[in-house]
């Protein structure tokens, strides 16, 4: 009885234009967001290669300690495909004397379609879209049927009225959820296809936990589509006001609480906080920057050449010509010790702020989830990017990793001496001999700009003083989510989830047992 | 057989739509509910159909308590409205096929379709949607349902209304037939002379009350409409 109660409602559903429309419309909505992601997705991958290709090039033609720059390049996530989550950086550039985390691809481009604050994705899909389809599609379930008089008919058989209203819930939670998980399935196929040697278990397990959430807010929209339709006397009654739930749970609330939360977010602290930063990397530019070194006590023609060097580090800090060798290393000298004791401990405190600033942004988040423990738009959101790993906590997670890794080699070069060392910018060779400034000045014929080439390809040839081999380097590893991980991650909302869909079909059976079907 | 007893209907407004009503009819019998709009007609259908539950009283069917066991009685009553109700977007077979699969029968094409043609639809209109057909149409439908349900008691609320002279007589004969079958056929109506052509016995109703119950013998020589009339204006 069920099963035939259940195919007539799902073929009843597929007879009616309007759904029909409907779930074209969805279809093709899906078919679209779908191709452009994995366009975009495409794009990713290819600048995760080419900074992959450039970092390791990079490291490999470094003549010295002072070119060598760690890289945590995030892989991009598949299943961003589906769920975009919190940050569209997935790199992580660490210059070790001057310890900012630079969270960007070294090839990013302008993405055609996608910015980084664009969600669009196949959660915003199911989110805006499919919630309004499935209100569109049961919003007159059972008000229709009593207006057309065929529930009447309907209860002149021995059909019990609990089996009615499950009739009517699982006939659109099937006719749903087979409209969502068939083009779902294909679209995995696909990645299945193009990207098999990408895919990991973190990916199938997140795919699942994914169509999992998917039909339990298909489930959840069933019901409150329902229940609008028991609760209001007529069809035109319950589309009204199926769009004004729809428009308060999708558009109204979220908006009104990142108005009145927006403040608590932290936005400005934060900003604050990397201005703070910002400035003591401007201070101690200023103290070191090597303009301040008096060259007029040079006679600049009598100078040694074999004695000029130059400290290139970063164009950040300093960039200049020292007239002496010594005076540059001990000039490099100073500079260390006071990164090491005095801007190091500084600039992980003001990392400390900023990830206590993400700590308290989270908390706000999961406040935002127990707030609206009725929406499942909101906790549906949340969950998605904590179980495709791109969350703000996945991010903090790819902040620390590549922490990690700067920290371990900043450690390498304190405790092997090499950060202080001449040889960290080491350019420098005794047994070369280029004779005085005037020397070089005449045998360049007084082309200065040729004579500065010359002195420029100096500093990176490599040097016969300094042997310098590649240290072996710690590198980035992606992070893999488990099974455990992602279920005790969603295990608090999915429960809060299953108790509000027990909740409204509490509420339904209630209302249906005291329907007046006349 | 059907058995009414002391059925009442107070709504939650106060109006008292049935007013203790009592009846019993019997297999092989039609009896015609004959009133006003708000006499209470439709009231006495609704509950036993199951529609809305009775303040006081009881329905039997065969032996079986609306109380007591409302499913089963279901499975005792076909029912037919003025309005046949059907789902628009499927055809007339599939309409029949559906219900008949949820009273539990076998569903046989060939049978589907031979009692869509003794109730007069034309073949070409079977495999048609609903919302294609004209009301006397759905009628039909309704009809063939109500038939392939094959309960012993029959409740017809304005059968008659949307059939075309032909279809209303065709449709007499096959409630002639069905009460000649053994069932019971309770209809309510406002036509005073197809009650008087086909009932076995009449009741009339005004506020709720059955103000009167007439024997085809006491109606042979009488002028069913002229008691209807004195009846209604009495009680106005």
């Amino acid at each position: 009885m069920m099963k035939t109660l259940i195919i007539h409602e799902m073929q009843n559903l597929l007879k009616s234009k309007r759904i029909y429309w409907t779930i074209l419309l969805f279809l093709m909505l899906f078919t679209s967001i779908f191709v452009v992601r994995v366009v975009d997705y495409q794009n990713q991958l290819n600048q995760y290669i080419a900074d992959e290709k450039d970092a390791d090039e990079a490291l490999q033609a470094a003549k010295n300690y002072s070119q060598i720059k760690q890289y945590a390049i995030q892989q991009p996530l598949i299943f961003s495909i589906y769920n975009q989550g919190h940050k569209y950086s997935r790199a992580a550039f660490i210059q070790y004397y001057e310890p900012i985390l630079r969270t960007t691809s070294l090839n990013e481009e302008a993405n055609l379609y996608f910015n980084k604050d664009n969600k669009l994705d196949i959660t915003f899909l199911v989110t805006f879209f499919l919630s309004l389809f499935i209100l569109l599609i049961s919003y007159d379930s059972i008000n229709g049927e009593k207006q057309s008089g065929t529930l009447r008919i309907m209860m002149t058989y021995p059909v019990k009225r609990q089996s009615f209203i499950l009739k009517k819930i699982l006939g659109i939670f099937s006719f749903v959820a087979l409209a969502f998980s068939l083009p779902y399935l294909v679209s995995l196929l696909i990645l299945i296809i193009v990207y098999a040697n990408l895919l990991t278990t973190s990916f199938f397990l997140s795919a699942f936990f994914y169509w999992l959430l998917i039909l339990l807010f298909i489930f959840f929209f069933s019901l409150l589509g329902v229940l609008i339709s028991i609760l209001t006397k007529s069809p035109n009654r319950s589309l009204v006001f199926a769009l004004f739930v729809w428009l308060l749970l999708s558009i109204i609330l979220p908006i009104t609480w990142e108005y009145i939360m927006s403040p608590q977010l932290f936005h400005q602290e934060l900003n604050n906080l990397t201005l703070t930063y910002e400035k003591k990397l401007e201070h101690s530019k200023n103290i070191f920057y090597l303009r301040e070194v008096d060259a007029n006590k040079y006679n600049v023609n009598e100078i040694d050449i074999n004695k000029v060097t130059h400290l290139n580090w970063s164009n950040y800090f300093y960039d200049t010509s020292v007239w002496s060798f010594d005076e540059a290393y001990d000039q490099h000298y100073r500079f260390m010790q006071y990164v090491i004791d005095e801007y190091y401990p500084a600039s992980r405190e003001v990392e400390q702020a900023i990830d206590g600033l993400y700590r308290k942004q989270i908390s706000v988040q999961n406040y935002k989830n127990g707030v609206f423990f009725f929406n499942p738009i909101v906790l549906f959101e949340n969950l998605s990017t904590k179980i495709a790993g791109n969350s703000q906590l996945d991010y903090l997670k790819l902040l620390h990793n590549a922490r990690e890794i700067r920290d371990e080699l900043v450690n390498r070069g304190i405790n092997e001496g090499w950060l202080k060392d001449y040889r960290f910018f080491a350019c420098y060779s005794e047994k070369e001999n280029h004779g005085k400034y005037n020397d070089l000045v005449k045998r360049f014929n007084g082309d200065h700009e040729k004579l500065w080439d010359y002195l420029m390809a100096r500093i990176y040839e490599p040097k016969e003083a300094f042997e310098f081999s590649l240290p072996d380097l710690h590198k980035y590893s992606q992070n893999q989510l488990s099974f455990g991980e992602i279920f005790s991650r969603i295990f608090p909302y999915l429960v809060l989830f299953v108790v509000n869909i027990i909740v409204l079909w509490l509420i339904i059976w209630f209302k249906f047992m005291n329907y007046d079907i006349r | 057989m059907l058995k009414i007893s002391k059925l009442s209907k107070r709504y939650e407004d106060a109006h008292l739509a049935l007013d203790n009503l009592s009846l019993e009819i019997k297999p092989k019998e039609i009896f015609i509910l004959l009133g006003a709009n708000g006499a209470g007609k439709s009231t006495t259908i609704n509950i036993i159909c199951g529609f809305i539950p009775p303040s006081s009283g009881e329905v039997e069917i065969d032996g079986v308590l609306l109380s007591k066991e409302p499913l089963k009685i279901r499975e005792k009553i076909a029912y037919l409205s003025e309005n046949v109700m059907l789902y628009d977007n499927f055809t007339g077979y599939q309409n029949l096929k559906f219900f008949a699969q949820l009273a539990g029968k076998k569903v046989d094409k060939d049978e589907l379709e031979a009692i869509l043609l003794k109730i007069g639809l034309q073949d070409s209109f079977f495999h048609k949607p609903i919302a294609k057909y004209s009301k006397g149409m759905r009628q039909k439908v309704g009809i063939a349902i109500a038939l392939f349900k094959d309960t012993p008691v029959f409740l017809l609320d304005e059968p008659f209304s949307g059939l075309d002279p032909k279809a209303a007589y065709d449709f007499q004969q096959l409630l002639y037939s069905l009460r000649d079958d053994g069932k019971t056929i309770f209809m309510s109506t406002h036509d005073i002379f197809r009650a008087k052509e086909m009932a076995d016995n009449v009741g009339i109703m005004t506020g709720g009350k059955l103000v009167a119950y007439k024997t085809k013998a006491e109606l042979e020589n009488a002028d069913l409409n002229k008691i209807y009339l004195d009846y209604i204006e009495e009680r106005q």
